[in-house]
């Protein structure tokens, strides 16, 4: 069986870093709008915001999918507003909306409907949200939702929770759904799979267009032992090996580490 | 409501008291109520007994309200069934994402149930 070490692995976590600190940052700066009383500085900061999120989804995805990796009691209400809206505006992206209407979804996206984060209810007066634009939040509101709950709820996986949406049937609009998986992939950064090879591992990193190949960091060998020194395998490269299911939470927790 | 044709209501709830509660509540006003008292057993009633309307908990253990939601609409048998969430005052937060998943109303847990049931009939009497 072939492993492969991660070619430029320094750089890889370098940026890793680098998207983690952007998350950090655009969650204060999320928070720290909800105290602002001026209107039109709030507007045209969240503006701001919105831009730099663009400006890092245009190039790729890496920041989409830190929504995996994050969640607690204090934030929770500004990190799914904040997850809300980059899976809205990647979609968005994907689909060839006009950098206008991004902002507007982004900003629907933030403040979709959540009073509670105290944003003036009539700021958004002016955005009319069309019938795209309703059906992409909604979308991304459940699956943030869903995997990414508070305290009190479990979460459920990506891929059961991805394959639950195209169940649903007529519930959202399946060329969304379609995007979203291509975006998402059934098995997003940070998740715990077990391979064919009956090695468990964590997803490092989401080959573009092959959703169903990633990159695995090898922790845990056939026999149960935890290696010493990880390998990784880049699924996509190596056809004879495959994901064959992701860890159920249970499992996770009992990893000793994680 | 035709004279001897109930509607068939199912309450989940993982809190007996609730349960009980909301089954007394109930069955006074002239439904026919089933209980489930977690997820899993709410799936498998509703696809057994195809009620008329579900009232549901949002915090449950394993499987909870939201993701039951998901569940049933994924159930060609259970996917148009009516949901009302029925929830304690601090989870405001899956308000918005039950409606995103067609459920059709959102009600604060009161002692009463009077709010509750003043929705269900509203509901059912459409």
């Amino acid at each position: 069986m072939k492993k492969q070490n991660l070619p430029g692995k320094d750089m890889s976590n370098q940026n890793s870093q680098r998207i983690e600190n952007i998350y950090h940052k655009l969650l204060g700066s999320i928070m720290a709008l909800s105290y602002y009383t001026d209107k039109n500085n709030l507007r045209a900061t969240m503006i701001e915001l919105i831009d730099l999120i663009i400006q890092e989804l245009d190039s790729d995805n890496q920041l989409f999918l830190t929504i995996n990796n994050h969640r607690s009691d204090k934030d929770y209400i500004f990190a799914h507003a904040l997850n809300v809206c980059l899976v809205s505006v990647r979609l968005a992206l994907r689909l060839g909306f006009d950098r206008d209407r991004i902002r507007d979804l982004g900003y629907l996206a933030i403040t979709h409907a959540r009073k509670d984060m105290g944003y003036p209810e009539d700021l958004s007066e002016k955005i009319r949200p069309d019938k795209e634009m309703d059906e992409i939040i909604r979308l991304a509101d459940v699956y943030d939702a869903i995997t990414h709950p508070p305290s009190y709820r479990n979460a459920m996986l990506p891929m059961t929770t991805l394959t639950e949406i195209i169940n649903s049937d007529s519930l959202f609009d399946p060329q969304l759904i379609k995007l979203l998986i291509k975006e998402i992939g059934f098995f997003p950064k940070g998740s715990w799979v077990q391979l064919s090879s009956h090695e468990i591992g964590k997803v490092i990193r989401v080959n573009k267009g092959s959703s169903m190949h990633p990159l695995i960091e090898i922790h845990i060998d056939q026999k149960g032992n935890y290696l010493k020194e990880r390998k990784v395998i880049d699924l996509s490269k190596n056809r004879f090996i495959h994901v064959t299911r992701p860890l159920t939470g249970e499992e996770i927790d009992k990893l000793t580490y994680s | 409501m035709f004279f001897g044709k109930k509607h068939k209501v199912l309450v989940v709830d993982d809190d007996e008291d609730m349960l009980s509660l909301l089954k007394k509540i109930l069955s006074d006003s002239k439904y026919n109520v089933l209980q489930a008292s977690n997820g899993k057993e709410c799936i498998e009633k509703a696809k057994e007994f195809s009620p008329d309307i579900i009232i549901m908990d949002v915090m449950m253990p394993e499987l909870d309200g939201i993701a039951t939601i998901l569940k049933l609409r994924s159930h060609e048998n259970t996917r148009s069934i009516p949901i009302i969430m029925c929830t304690a005052v601090n989870e405001s937060e899956d308000e918005i994402v039950a409606r995103n998943l067609g459920a059709v109303d959102y009600v604060r847990k009161t002692p009463q149930m009077n709010e509750l049931i003043a929705r269900l009939e509203r509901f059912l009497n459409q």
